[in-house]
């Protein structure tokens, strides 16, 4: 067997035993348990399903539009410091939601009106869109960046500025947009961790109340079923949006096409954007950093999480390291198969991705709770693979197509001269992949560390990580100590983060 | 020493080259001329075994390497330097390492690789050129590394895909000097892929020139 054949074996290995082969038998279990009477929407539950269907439509519309609205200001007009307001902006998708409900709680008072307001649909409709936003502005502003500037250049020998943004780039980003709602929206509608700290009934509360509470196993299977209908349809979307992206003429360009903005114009977008920084995420901090009343109390949180954060810190950089190795299996695997059915890997990635974690983790406990695969189910390999399952797609999408970047010939000429295909990968892929891959595990340590469910769910019990440990603390402790322990959080965060941008920013020098 | 029987090649299914018998014999320097999309890179990347034939085989010295939709001998196992079009030097690895690479994957030992590195360093002029990063080097610089890495194994074939196209016509001047002088040094066969007349003019001893099909279907034959 060729090593391109072996590289596609393990790539589908991968998603069949962490994703695909466990959700299967969810669903066979949940269709039998559906036509043996189970209902799929139990009393009072339609209410919740639809309190979460209209949360997601709302929070998806104005995060889309929010988002591409600072997309485009950051990758076409030529105020500075794009990556510094990306990042400030992402800050709330990268933390553990656990802390931005925090921050928020910390921040204002209880009893006031405010307070009040935080803890209906609105509230969680608020902070829900401070951390979904990111998700559209990111996309917005990488393909924004992406098209060609002789594009725009020739649009503008018969419009204006206003007319070019219009007609090409608003045109061309239209299936993104689409895209970006579509996972804004089933985002939100797996989002648990804010429902259920606001104490609002929405319908993933209901799901892991269903499963952690009653252990009600059978019944959580049937009411997932919405979810992942809801989840195909959305990848189906997905499918057809993205056919219309032309990504195929996009390209990296040395040249971009920037509007220049006027003092005024840039002073006035530089103050709305500050504005809108410190609303979604400066605020929060302030929440938390505010709230910490002496140094000694700083002191005496170390000392109480240190165990919790440092068990955070390494079931993020373990889940980090077997979801980039995964990626780096698929990715290798697709850059060197080029059947087309090999897109079909990307499509569950996404698809497992998209999906609420709740269901990925009742899926996998379903799968491996047997006596031949109890080394799984009870030790840190179940968490590992709920990891690898969500966010595959993560790490494959950046390797892959840093992988597609990469001139052919350089592969090539290694093989001409005497490099075997193994050898290739060796010395030349694997060095070249170097930086992608550090950005690839820090990208999946970050989204580790903000998962908890999985947490929740997989790991046993005593075993808490910071963000859950925060959470139940927080019912009934001081809030200076609590806010302090956050801060730890927050601080092994920005460590992840800093180093990210440190990798990024040397990735983005690169020649090739 | 090549030899094409019958060869028909493309992309897919799709023909774009047709060759009934070519022969090149030892120590030819033969130069492919023709337009763009007459598969002049296909028919080098053919004998490289980066594409395997749609119809037909390949032979390189008696041994059959590529038959009708396979490859039988894979690309590191032909014995052939490749010079690319866009030179493909690893941008991780030094002058050193970059030349060195075959000889690496020979598995001849450093020493004996660092002598040779020695010689090939004088020969094509780049002598203290050794630890130097390949985005350091000129244009002209990065074309005798290139060219270096491709002779350094002592190939019987040397495959060389318009090398000097990004040169200015002083430098192009001097390199294709360079790479006749180099081949009667060296004594391999030389195919070369261009599509400037005067190139092809300077470096062969035999010219062939890929032309359109008269049946109008767009596939390409070869003349000369």
């Amino acid at each position: 067997m060729s090593y391109q054949r072996l590289l596609l074996g393990l790539a589908v290995g991968i998603v069949l035993l962490m994703g695909v082969f466990p959700l299967l038998k969810m669903l066979y279990l949940a269709l039998a348990s559906l036509l043996g009477g189970t209902a799929i929407l139990p009393d009072g539950t339609l209410e919740a399903m639809l309190r979460s269907l209209l949360l997601a439509l709302g929070v998806a519309t104005i995060a889309t539009i929010s988002g591409t609205l600072i997309a485009l200001l950051l990758a076409k007009t030529t105020l500075p410091f794009a990556p510094l307001w990306l990042t400030l902006f992402s800050l709330p998708l990268l933390l553990p939601p656990e802390i931005v409900i925090l921050g928020w709680i910390d921040l204002l008072p209880s009893h006031t009106p405010l307070s009040k307001l935080l803890h209906t649909s609105v509230g969680a409709a608020w902070i829900d869109t401070t951390i979904f936003m990111p998700v559209a502005m990111l996309l917005g502003f990488f393909f924004l960046r992406r098209i060609p500037a002789s594009l725009e250049l020739a649009a503008l020998l018969y419009t204006d500025e206003k007319g070019m943004l219009r007609h090409i780039d608003l045109t061309l980003l239209k299936p993104v947009l689409i895209l970006s709602f579509l996972l804004i929206f089933i985002l939100v509608l797996g989002e648990y961790s804010v429902a259920n700290a606001l104490h609002i009934r929405l319908f993933s509360v209901v799901l892991f109340t269903r499963f952690s509470a009653f252990y009600d196993f059978e019944g959580t299977l049937v009411m997932s079923l919405p979810l992942l209908l809801v989840a195909f349809g959305v990848i189906m979307l997905e499918r057809i949006a993205i056919q219309h992206t032309h990504f195929g003429q996009m390209h990296q360009e040395t040249h971009r096409c920037h509007i220049v903005l006027s003092p005024l114009s840039k002073r006035l977008c530089i103050l709305l954007l500050a504005a809108a920084v410190t609303l979604v995420t400066l605020l929060p901090l302030w929440g938390i950093l505010g709230t910490i009343d002496t140094i000694s109390q700083l002191y005496r949180a170390l000392i109480e999480v240190q165990h919790p954060l440092l068990r955070s810190l390494f079931y993020a950089l373990a889940g980090g390291a077997a979801v980039t190795f995964a990626g780096l299996i698929v990715a290798l695997a697709l850059y060197l198969n080029k059947a087309r059915y090999t897109g079909l890997l990307e499509h569950i990635g996404l698809f497992l991705f998209i999906l609420p974690s709740i269901i990925i983790a009742v899926a996998l406990i379903g799968f491996y709770n047997r006596s031949a695969t109890e080394w799984i189910y009870a030790s840190v390999l179940l968490i590992l693979f709920a990891y690898t399952a969500k966010y595959l797609i993560l790490s494959e999408k950046l390797i892959h197509i840093r992988l597609q970047q990469l001139p052919k010939s350089l592969s090539e000429a290694a093989l001409v001269h005497g490099a075997t295909p193994l050898q290739t990968l060796r010395y030349i892929l694997l060095p070249l992949l170097r930086s992608i891959l550090i950005a690839a595990l820090l990208v999946g340590a970050l989204f580790c560390l903000r998962e908890s469910t999985f947490a929740m769910l997989l790991l046993p019990p005593g075993d808490a990580t910071l963000p859950l440990y925060l959470a139940t603390r927080s019912a009934n402790g001081d809030a200076g100590l609590i806010a302090a322990m956050a801060f730890w959080m927050l601080l092994a965060i920005s460590a992840l983060l800093a180093l990210l941008l440190y990798v990024g920013t040397k990735l983005s020098r690169r020649s090739l | 020493m090549i030899a094409f029987e019958k060869v028909v090649l493309g992309y897919d299914t799709h023909p774009v080259l047709e060759i009934s018998h070519l022969h090149i014999t030892s120590k030819e320097r033969v130069v492919i001329v023709g337009s763009s999309g007459s598969g002049k890179s296909t028919l080098l990347r053919a004998v490289a075994g980066f594409e395997a034939p749609l119809e037909g085989s390949i032979l390189l010295q008696g041994t059959c390497v590529s038959k009708a939709g396979s490859i039988v001998v894979p690309p590191y196992r032909r014995g052939v330097g490749m010079v690319f079009q866009d030179l493909a030097l690893w941008p991780h690895m030094d002058v050193a390492e970059n030349i060195t690479f075959g000889l690496k994957m020979q598995g001849i030992p450093k020493t004996q690789r660092d002598t040779l590195l020695d010689e090939m360093l004088n020969t094509i002029g780049l002598t203290g050129y050794a630890s130097r990063t390949i985005d350091t080097l000129s244009g002209g610089q990065q074309q005798r590394v290139a060219l270096a890495r491709a002779l350094i194994t002592k190939p019987n074939i040397l495959l060389m895909d318009e090398p000097l196209s990004s040169l200015d016509s002083q430098r192009n001047r001097q390199l294709r000097e360079e790479i006749v002088r180099l081949q009667e040094t060296f004594g391999f066969t030389l195919l070369y892929v261009t599509h400037n007349n005067e190139e092809a003019q300077a470096i062969a001893t035999r010219i062939l020139t890929l032309r359109p099909k008269e049946d109008g279907s767009g596939v390409h034959v070869i003349e000369g």
